[in-house]
């Protein structure tokens, strides 16, 4: 497809590759990789541990640079961009959520949340916040610091801090990993529904093909390549 | 401003973990010290501007040996000045066995011109300001004459041989000297009862002044009007040149002071590197995730940034208040050489501790957090990303600049701070080797004890670097304070000790011709041998091979102030006991009526003199011209009244001259001489134990307050450790859970800290005292020519301090860990 062409597509990726030196020489990651994403969709990545999916999903979200390919966001081409520039589009443009949750230790829950808001100058910061913090049902937690709380209840303010900023796109990376099968239940089904309520677009990282299946569309990746583009 | 907040908040929360806790401590300590400095010489230092103008008691002084021609007195006051006659003179004056040598300041009626006298009613007591001078029969005392001689108010003292009435404790005196300067105690006594002492004759060490004062128009034509045509020996002075003196010479107090808190600076400047390192290994997770969420580099740099400087500004706050009570002890420990009440500090050492504090964040901490502007985002994604290393140099370049910006800073001097820093350097290098040798040695001996031991001492060796930096930090701070405390009382007594025990220990000066025969005699009778006395004719040099004097200039000040000052020459046939020829010959019999002299090596270094030189002396009023027969040196320490001129016997036996000697006498021996000066009341005893105890106290009370500057520096020393230690918690606290999941109890493992730690202490203690021995030795040898007689207390003290010290301190940091329920951390990691 031509670059140039107007592109319905919100994330485009083209012939992407990631290759690292490692002590024993040159290490392919990824290798090929092209896929679209559309608005509103819900894709999972899936995929044996150490297939690339998390380097797959750094570089679709803009935090890490391709070694070759490129990743396009909204039209733009990441790759193009420097780093400032991509940090620009994280605040506005992107949500994560992360297996281990990485609050801020330093900052309450509700502070957490009001991160991304004030981060993009919002002015009524912590009245969203708090709305979002009560959506995930943890008001009373607001004034909590991280470490007082449960695993589940740090992953759930981490979903709030990632939907409160009203991103395009989220990306997960194995949001249930550190967690146990009923609390990960409960995380997934409020992943899903803020993202039905927010209009946005989840890219999923999992080994859990369950998890999976309730995605519009799963990407398997094996040993750094796309095995299926179902 | 959401930068502004997010920094608060997260330095709010930041302020309970360890890293941030340690790296303020750091500040805190440094500043501290800085700022006791600071504020105490601040103060000093106001003091000495707002008395330096008074200092001279007038405007302008006219100042000579001998009494100033009246001509001076009546045209300062034809001019429009005020005028009044002070002379000042040393004298003894005795209370039973006591003794005390004073300063005599004998005031008329105008004085002080400027300034104004305080006295209190008894020693130390409230003062009040006097307008009047003593009454005719009465003086007034500073309160160590009192002390000293076991004294009060209302007492009776004889001077000379006048019985005088103490009716006042001086408590400041205009012109009476500052700090170290004044090492007798001032006596007031009322000009017109001079006579009366029988103290005042052609000989005595008498200074006679003139003091004027007037406006300043006045007084700068008087200056014009004089300077060109002085009489030799007449010096003049004025407000300016006696300001420059105090404040040079508090400056030169003031750099000491600074020199002694800069080396806690700079102790505490490693553990802002050892802190900041570990807060910033902190803050990669939250850097990464602050990048995540869109914030750019800068923006990370600015936000920890931010909260570096809430850090200072908060540690800065803590820091110097605790500075400005400080300073009271520095206050305390050298009461007495300062004027009464010290004016308010100013808050210029306050800012300019925040100052230094901005540096040490700057220099040591800001390089490791900058680089955290550089997190790779993907580090939520992969925690082993780690942000690009800080190259090498930049972290040194950065140390090393803010190093000699802080010296500079606290030093003012190019030459000093290049000196401070290449005498740093030395000593962390000797203190490293010795230190890993040591760390050495002690490897093999953890074989020996138990299990407690062993594990200490392997801990001590893994941290080999910590170790290292934290034995030199502790042996910098023990190696100061050991010398300080100790060697140089050492010193002291070394001198005392190298004197042989009957060295004379008391100088009678000012003995008139006619009263030879009766101090001799006093001697016999009392079954002493009669002592061999010294002429002295007061003479003063007025040209050099035909040149005169005044067309003479020397660069050197001390040749310059040789050249000026009054020569007291003596004679003699044959060559005294302590004095040895380097040059040339002493006159034999057939020479003593030629005119020749004999001069002391070093005086005619000074002024570029040599043998054949011709020398044209002043004495009273005649001039007689002498040629340089031999050079001498003489053993000083003897105590043998010495000249740098001898003449031969028969150019000087024409002059009035007067008669010096001294004499051994045991201390409860010495009482007799109090019969001697009733009987001949113009003489002047000197005690050489009693000013060498006055010595002796200056200098204590100097180093104490040294001393209690150096204490910082074990504070920073400790906060080190700390530093050390929190540097290494993750992986004691995994240890110490690993063990005590093995079934280690937890007294076991406060024994390995135990061990470990007091080994470190051990080391420093041991370095500290080797250090300062080593320095002893060279101050002994090369700048004192001294024999050092190793002090065992020495390394005592420093051994067992040392291991106390770090002991103690290790363990208290070491609590929290290995009190640390092993379940928790194993769950953590
Ligand atoms: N920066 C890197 N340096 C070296 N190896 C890397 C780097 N990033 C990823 N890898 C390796 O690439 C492979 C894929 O990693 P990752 O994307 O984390 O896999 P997944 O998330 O599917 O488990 C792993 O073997 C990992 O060790
Ligand atoms: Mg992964």
């Amino acid at each position: 497809m031509s670059k140039d062409s107007p592109d319905k597509a919100l994330l485009r990726v083209e012939h992407l590759g990631k290759q690292v030196t490692s002590p024993d020489g040159a290490l392919t990651i990824l290798a090929d990789i092209s896929l679209a994403i559309q608005r509103g969709e819900s894709v999972a990545i899936v995929g044996p541990s150490g297939s690339g999916k998390s380097t797959l999903l750094g570089l679709m979200a803009g935090l890490d640079v391709p070694s070759s390919g490129s990743v396009w966001l909204n039209g733009e081409n990441l790759g193009a961009l420097d780093e400032d520039s991509r940090a620009a589009r994280r605040a506005r443009q992107v949500g994560f959520v992360f297996q281990s949750f990485h609050l801020l230790p330093g900052l309450t829950a509700l502070e957490n949340v009001m991160l991304p808001l004030e981060l993009n100058g919002q002015p009524q910061a912590a009245d969203s916040a708090a709305t979002v913090l009560a959506a995930v049902g943890l008001a009373e937690r607001a004034n909590y610091y991280p470490p007082k709380l449960s695993g589940g209840e740090q992953q759930r303010v981490a979903i709030a801090r990632a939907y409160a900023g009203e991103p395009e796109i989220l990306f997960a990376d194995e949001p249930t990993g550190n967690l146990d099968a009923a609390t990960g239940h409960l995380i997934i089904d409020l992943l899903f529904g803020l993202n039905r309520e927010h209009h946005a677009t989840l890219v999923l990282v999992t080994h859990d093909t369950e998890l999976a299946s309730r995605c519009d569309r799963i990407l398997n990746l094996h040993a750094g390549r796309l095995v299926n583009a179902a | 401003m959401m930068l502004l907040r997010l920094s608060l908040r997260q330095f709010q929360r930041g302020l309970r973990s360890g890293e941030l806790q340690v790296l303020g401590l750091a500040l805190v300590m440094a500043l501290a010290a800085v700022s006791a400095v600071g504020f105490f010489t601040d103060r000093v230092h106001i003091a000495v501007q707002e008395q330096a103008g008074e200092s001279l008691a007038a405007d302008l002084v006219l100042s000579s040996g001998e009494p100033l021609p009246a001509g001076f007195a009546k045209s300062a006051r034809l001019a429009g000045a005020r005028t009044t006659q002070v002379m000042d003179f040393p004298s003894v004056l005795f209370n039973g066995s006591n003794t005390v040598l004073t300063d005599i300041h004998a005031v008329s009626p105008g004085y002080p011109l400027r300034g104004q006298v305080r006295v209190s009613a008894r020693p130390f007591g409230p003062t009040h300001v006097i307008q009047t001078i003593p009454a005719s029969g009465t003086v007034w005392v500073e309160a160590r004459v009192l002390t000293t001689l076991g004294l009060k108010v209302g007492n009776s003292v004889r001077i000379g041989k006048l019985n005088a009435r103490i009716t006042s404790v001086i408590a400041y005196l205009p012109d009476g000297g500052f700090g170290f300067s004044s090492l007798a105690p001032k006596v007031l006594l009322n000009y017109a009862d001079l006579p009366a002492t029988g103290l005042v004759n052609a000989n005595s060490r008498v200074r006679y002044k003139l003091l004027m004062a007037g406006t300043p128009e006045v007084i700068t034509a008087l200056k014009n009007n004089w300077q060109k045509h002085l009489p030799a020996g007449v010096e003049m002075q004025d407000a300016g040149d006696s300001r420059r003196e105090l404040v040079d010479a508090t400056d030169r107090a003031q750099r000491f002071l600074a020199l002694a808190a800069l080396v806690s600076v700079l102790i505490s400047a490693v553990a802002v590197i050892l802190a900041a390192r570990r807060y910033a290994t902190r803050c990669t997770d939250t850097a990464a995730v602050l990048k995540c969420l869109g914030l750019t580099r800068r923006r990370v740099q600015t936000l920890l940034l931010l909260e570096l400087l809430w850090l200072g500004i908060l540690a800065g706050i803590i820091g110097v208040f605790i500075g400005l009570l400080a300073q009271y002890g520095l206050v305390a420990a050298l009461k007495g050489l300062l004027p009464g009440e010290l004016p308010a500090a100013s808050v210029i050492p306050a800012l300019s501790a925040f100052g230094i504090g901005l540096m040490l964040l700057t220099g040591f901490a800001l390089p490791p957090l900058m680089r955290l502007g550089d997190t790779p985002p993907a580090r939520v994604l992969r925690r082993d990303l780690l942000p690009p290393p800080v190259r090498g140099y930049v972290i040194y370049a950065a140390a090393i600049l803010a190093t000699l910006i802080l010296i500079w800073w606290q030093v003012r001097e190019l030459k000093l701070a290049l000196y401070v820093l290449l005498g740093l350097v030395i000593t962390v290098a000797v203190l490293t080797l010795g230190a890993l040798l040591l760390l050495t040695a002690l490897r093999p001996l953890r074989h020996g004890a138990g299990i407690g031991w062993r594990y200490g001492l392997a801990n001590l060796n893994r941290h080999r670097r910590d170790a290292l930096i934290q034995i030199v930090a502790f042996g910098i701070g023990l190696m100061v304070l050991l010398l300080l405390g100790l060697v140089r009382g050492d010193l002291l007594s070394s001198w005392r000790a190298s004197l042989p025990a009957d060295a004379p220990n008391q100088f009678i000066i000012n003995i008139q011709p006619d009263q030879r025969s009766t101090v001799q005699k006093f001697f016999t009778s009392h079954g002493l041998a009669a002592p061999t006395l010294f002429p002295i004719v007061r003479a003063r040099l007025t040209a050099i091979n035909g040149v005169d004097v005044s067309k003479i200039h020397f660069t050197n000040p001390r040749s310059r102030h040789m050249l000026n000052r009054e020569a007291n020459l003596s004679w003699s046939e044959t060559l005294p006991a302590a004095n040895t020829i380097t040059a040339g010959r002493w006159w034999n019999a057939a020479q003593t009526q030629q005119p020749l002299a004999s001069l002391e090596e070093d005086f005619a270094k000074q002024l570029k003199l040599k043998i054949g030189d011709k020398l044209t002396f002043d004495i009273g009023g005649t001039l007689t011209t002498v040629t340089i027969a031999s050079l001498r040196k003489i053993r000083w320490d003897s105590f043998q009244p010495n000249f740098f001129v001898e003449l031969s016997p028969g150019v000087l036996s024409a002059y009035p001259a007067t008669w010096i000697t001294s004499v051994y006498l045991a201390p409860q021996k010495a009482v007799m001489l109090s019969d001697l000066v009733r009987q001949l009341p113009s003489l002047t005893i000197f005690d050489v134990d009693a000013i060498l105890e006055q010595i002796r106290h200056l200098m204590d009370q100097a180093s104490l307050a040294v001393e209690y500057v150096f204490l910082f520096t074990l504070g920073a020393g400790i906060v080190v450790l700390l530093a050390a230690v929190q540097a290494t918690r993750d992986e004691r606290r995994f240890e110490a859970a690993v063990l005590r999941a093995l079934g280690a109890s937890r007294r076991l493992l406060r024994a390995a800290a135990a061990a470990e730690y007091a080994a470190m202490g051990l080391v420093a203690g041991l370095l500290g005292a080797l250090a300062a021995t080593i320095v002893a030795w060279l101050l002994a040898s090369r700048v004192f020519s001294l024999p050092y007689h190793p002090d065992g207390r020495v390394w005592a003290i420093g051994i067992i301090a040392g291991t106390l010290i770090v002991g103690m301190s290790g363990l208290l940091a070491n609590r929290r860990i290995l009190n640390a329920p092993p379940v928790e951390t194993l769950r953590e990691t």
